[in-house]
């Protein structure tokens, strides 16, 4: 039934290369996307709980702004509007980046910021979500804020969003397949090429659907065994039973950077 | 004002002053005018029903909860909003919870060492020095390596005290600390703060262990509706408390 993806194109290439470079293309945007997403949305997921007004409105603006405009239309947005709206030598640059960059960007931009709107939201659940002791007992050892949310509440509240964010994992990449709008060559496009100039329809979007499926699956196995990583000594229900060997690096280097390993 | 935190010769003035504390939520009162002053290496022992102040009263005196009026001036510094002083108070108050609220995701050493490194800048070696000691001192150096979740109550409540205890504080608060605990871990928990007492740490305990504050306590302080009732040294307290109410209450817990 694939057997069209290993025939030769009219540029040489076999139909299944386009996939690919198609694929590699879904994966960069994904990828670094989510990276940028994940610090903007940490950052503003804590300006949604601090007591500043200030920090506490802009945080919430931000959120509200990307969370509720449709992600197409912030890919047009990004793409066609905003240069028109710059002064005119830099929109004639941005224009003017060549393909596929001229695209990439936009789209990668366009992702980012609205999965950091949903990824802020977790965080400021996770956040809200822990003890009100623990910020307490911070306090009353004399941490000041910042050493609170670095040493105490993010590493526990990151902790507890890790099964939702996976759903923010899968939900990045398959969004990329709206950049295709904007003339980024990634999967979903390069199997409606594929399609065109093959009329195998089934085919080519079969093939795609599988590939994001695989991802998924990936994804998901992924985010599972972070969680498994991350996961609290004794706090596993049923899993690790208490008495458990803990490796003796603890004691030479406290502090371990196993706090670190979520971001 | 601000001025006298930085030298503080006055080791023999007292080492809390709370004078004419007001705290409100909402429109209850919390405290109505709280007078209480404690001497170094005196022992505390606050008590009264549910709902009359006194975990809000020593809460005030870390400032985790914020006073409406009055003044608290612990080891010199006045308590204001400036956060400089906030802290600085705070480095020299330990506080022990009834929920111990050790920080779940650092082991039991870490959760000792952390404050001694991000705040007192202790080096690495000093502050696991220091925090093995005071484990062992709670007898519980054995489990240092384990995680909270992983202790019983009454352990947990011992590293609570170790992880205070790290920083060198002046004075300990005990927000009923064995109110939480099953029976038969309240003896461990009891004996640490005895131990604590006998080396002549400044405490104040909110508690009901009568036998803890007969045999540890300088003075116990009846506290009803948000203002102190009486006070006095633990013998005649409880052989012949001077006010009705102090007679009801101590009749309610010796069943």
């Amino acid at each position: 039934m694939f057997g069209v993806l290993l025939e030769k194109t009219m540029d040489g290439q076999r139909y299944i290369d386009w996939l690919l470079s198609g694929l590699g293309w879904t994966l960069a945007l994904a990828f670094f996307g989510w990276w940028i997403a994940f610090a903007i949305g940490v950052v503003v997921g804590i300006g949604r709980t601090v007591r500043s007004s200030f920090f506490g409105g802009l945080a919430r603006l931000y959120v509200e702004i990307f969370r509720n405009i449709p992600v197409l239309v912030q890919m047009f947005l990004w793409y066609f509007v905003l240069p028109e709206l710059l002064p005119s030598a830099m929109g004639d640059w941005i224009k003017q980046i060549p393909p596929p960059w001229g695209s990439f960007f936009p789209a990668l931009w366009c992702l980012s910021l609205y999965t950091a709107a949903r990824i802020a939201e977790q965080v400021r659940a996770g956040i809200e979500a822990l003890p009100k002791g623990q910020p307490e007992a911070a306090a009353a050892l004399g941490l000041s804020r910042y050493l609170t949310y670095r040493h105490i509440i993010l590493p526990q509240a990151l902790r507890l969003i890790v099964p939702s964010l996976t759903s923010e994992v899968m939900g990045i990449y398959k969004n990329t397949s709206v950049a295709l709008t904007i003339g980024m060559m990634e999967l979903t496009a390069q199997a409606r090429q594929i399609s065109d100039a093959t009329f195998q329809t089934f085919t080519a979007f079969g093939a795609a659907t599988l590939i994001y499926l695989t991802l998924a699956l990936i994804a998901y196995q992924t985010m599972m065994l972070i969680d498994r990583a991350v996961r609290i000594p004794g706090t596993a229900p049923g899993r690790e039973a208490v008495g458990l060997d803990i490796d003796d690096s603890i004691l030479e280097s406290p502090l371990p950077g196993n706090m670190e390993v979520v971001k | 004002m601000q001025q006298e935190r930085a030298v503080n010769p006055y080791d023999r003035f007292p080492m809390v002053i709370v004078e004419h504390l007001i705290k409100r939520f909402g429109s209850f009162n919390a405290l109505s005018d709280v007078n209480l002053t404690v001497a170094r290496g005196e022992k505390i022992v606050l008590c009264g029903p549910s709902g009359s102040g006194k975990s809000t009263l020593i809460r005030c005196i870390n400032h985790i909860e914020k006073h409406d009026y009055g003044r608290i001036v612990v080891d010199g510094v006045e308590l204001t909003d400036r956060i400089r002083d906030i802290n600085s108070v705070r480095c020299e108050v330990g506080m022990v919870f009834q929920s111990f609220n050790l920080f779940p995701h650092l082991s039991v050493v870490e959760n000792c060492m952390l404050a001694p490194l991000k705040v007192r800048g202790l080096p690495q070696s000093e502050a696991l020095d220091r925090a093995m000691a005071l484990l062992r001192k709670v007898r519980i150096h054995d489990q240092a390596k384990k995680y909270p979740a992983q202790l019983s109550g009454g352990q947990q409540q011992r590293v609570a005290i170790a992880r205070a205890l790290c920083m060198q504080p002046k004075i300990m608060l005990f927000d009923e600390p064995t109110s939480a605990l099953d029976p038969e871990m309240v003896k461990e928990v009891l004996e640490t703060m005895v131990e604590l007492a006998n080396d002549g740490m400044t405490m104040v305990c909110v508690t009901h262990e009568m036998g803890f504050a007969r045999e540890v306590a300088d003075r116990v302080v009846f506290m009803d509706c948000g203002s102190i009732v009486e006070e006095g040294d633990p013998s005649t307290f409880f052989r012949a408390p001077n006010t009705e109410r102090a007679r009801v209450f101590l009749n309610q817990i010796v069943h």
